[in-house]
């Protein structure tokens, strides 16, 4: 049976082609006073649409994305100094946005575990978002009780539509890996909700990129 | 062949639906996460200044003498008076004049008489006071993870542990800090930058400019302008704009205005921050930057419970710029006020424009239940 198309990725990094090239707005932002200040809300402003949307889908639409959000800005322009050459910012923004999202999964489940909070009671949290489908709260509630690492595999194939050599560059793990924990997140999680899943060997074969 | 279609369909419907989510929630405000990032550039470098404290202090304890003194951390302020009054948020009783507020970390808040202030945050390593108006003295007790701020108007006293009076005079915009132990440091719409003991300071910044660091006469001074608070950016490089010393609602091209009047609401000075918004509206008439601001003072009027106000703005922004994005959320917001007001007649009329106009709009399916059962 054919593969259906991935997902689209219509959250992919906005490149360098605004009026101020990105490479300006690096070395700006690394100034001083008024310009550093106004170089950094720039680049607040052009990538907090991306940085929000892939939160959002790897993190699920129960969790407050608006800390993240500012955590993954202060990471990027702590870091300016090092993205060589500046152009490769918006790589560099996918990379902090994953890893954030990395540690609020593994803070979220910490913070379970030490208030014996049960994945059961996330339903109740899930059943008060308004707005939000069925199989959004199904999916994002079954994702939870995945490992962080499972999760964030599972979210940023399915659901970002990342390609296995992204996330294997993304995640800084070989391709082997990626796919070995895409298999087992997404055996557990069919398993969670329901749904066939094919063996492992059949699976890469439909999904070679 | 198995089958793997029910897993896809599943995840292209979460997909689809995120889509339709982002689009109706409202990103969060570039100024917001700005704030946000000087937030935790601050919090960082507290805990670097925490780690490089103990560092020392395990350093100094090796060396040796310092291994006793160094197991209970003494706060800096010592033999403060009794505590009476256990702190509350909201504004602080005349009658805790006479006697120190006491809060959970140990610090104490004493008003001299006839000053004026309101707690509006406590926490357990810290707390936010308003101080409107008089003399206020603080005896913050130092801790790795302290966190204090006293409000002045448009200035931030943030405190790490140190005892201090504060003066504010509202009518002026005056500050004036003295300083008796630690340090602290002082942000406002012209300047930052830390004070320490002993010292006496005046702060000023007339609509906001500059600071006036003398202690006995306050006159401004308009040479070297300071850089904006860490991540503002509220103020114009003197040496570009040229335009130092004056007014920022004055001079500045309009996005700046707006990025300046965000912060001053997201600092909690709605009075700044709406003169800053009605001056955007008055220099630069029917443009985007005026139906934002006229969008942005309709928010504060419904947070204030000005419904009226609110009602009135929100109209505004259409009548102004009608091909401005704000005026879908105007409508909506307006809609919503007219339904909270018991308007129900003016409400639904709302509701079939809002939905001529937004079909898929954020408050769509909001405006279709106030006409499911209309007659």
């Amino acid at each position: 049976m054919p593969r259906p198309p991935p997902p689209p990725r219509a959250s992919a990094a906005p490149a360098a082609s605004e009026s101020l090239t990105i490479g300006a707005l690096v070395g700006a932002a690394q100034g001083d006073g008024a310009t550093r200040a106004l170089a950094e809300r720039e680049l607040v402003e052009r990538f907090k649409a991306y940085v929000r949307r892939l939160l959002t889908r790897t993190l699920g639409p129960f969790v407050e994305i608006e800390d993240p959000m500012q955590e993954v800005f202060f990471r990027l322009f702590r870091a300016l100094p090092k993205v060589r050459p500046p152009e490769a910012l918006p790589g560099y923004v996918t990379s902090v946005t994953v890893n954030v999202a990395h540690e609020t999964l593994r803070k979220r489940r910490r913070s379970r575990w030490l208030s014996f909070f049960a994945a059961d009671e996330l339903a109740e949290i899930a059943g008060s978002a308004a707005d939000v489908s069925e199989e959004m709260r199904d999916f994002y509630l079954a994702a939870a009780k995945l490992s962080p690492e499972a999760h964030l595999s599972v979210t940023l194939r399915h659901i970002e539509g990342m390609s296995l050599d992204e996330m294997s560059a993304i995640l800084g793990v070989s391709l082997a890996t990626v796919k070995r924990r895409l298999t087992s997140a997404e055996q557990e999680l069919a398993a969670l909700l329901g749904c066939p899943q094919p063996p492992a060997p059949l699976r890469w074969k439909e999904t070679a990129e | 062949m198995s089958d793997r279609r029910p897993f896809e369909r599943l995840a292209q419907a979460v997909v689809a639906q995120h889509e339709q989510l982002l689009l109706r929630t409202p990103a969060p405000e570039t100024a917001t996460i700005v704030a946000g990032v000087s937030r935790c550039r601050r919090r960082r470098q507290q805990r670097n200044y925490a780690v490089g404290a103990l560092f020392a202090l395990i350093v100094a304890a090796a060396v040796g003498g310092l291994a006793r003194r160094s197991a209970v951390p003494s706060p800096v302020v010592a033999a403060a008076p009794p505590s009476v009054g256990a702190a509350a948020l909201g504004p602080i009783p005349p009658a805790a004049g006479s006697a120190p507020l006491g809060f959970p970390d140990g610090s104490r808040v004493l008003l001299a008489a006839g000053a004026v202030a309101e707690v509006r945050a406590i926490e357990p390593n810290g707390a936010r006071v308003a101080l409107r108006h008089g003399t206020l003295t603080a005896e913050v007790v130092h801790t790795s993870q302290t966190s204090w701020d006293i409000l002045a108007g448009s200035f931030d006293i943030h405190v790490t542990g140190t005892r201090f009076d504060a003066t504010y005079d509202e009518a002026t915009g005056r500050l004036t800090v003295a300083m008796h132990e630690g340090q602290v440091r002082v942000a406002g719409p012209c300047l930052d930058e830390a004070l320490g003991a002993p010292a006496t300071k005046v702060f000023v910044c007339p609509t906001p400019t500059v600071a006036t660091p003398t202690v006995a006469t306050p006159t401004p001074d308009p040479a070297p302008q300071r850089p904006p608070p860490e991540g503002q950016g509220a103020s114009m490089p003197c040496a570009v704009s040229g335009t130092c010393g004056q007014p920022i609602e004055e001079v500045a091209p309009a996005e700046t205005v707006l990025a300046h009047a965000d912060e001053l609401r997201l600092a909690g000075n709605s009075l700044a921050a709406r003169r800053s918004y009605r001056r955007v509206r008055e220099r630069f008439p029917h443009t985007e930057a005026a139906a934002k601001a006229a969008f942005l003072l309709g928010r504060m009027a419904e947070d204030g419970g000005s419904l009226d106000d609110a009602a009135a703005t929100y109209r505004a922004v259409a009548g102004e710029r009608p091909s401005s994005p704000f005026v879908q959320s105007a409508l909506g917001r307006t809609l919503e006020l007219e339904h909270r007001r018991g308007r129900i007649t003016e409400a639904r009329a709302l509701a079939r424009k809002y939905l001529d106009a937004y079909p898929s709009g954020a408050h769509a399916a909001f405006a279709s239940s106030l006409l499911k059962d209309a007659p």
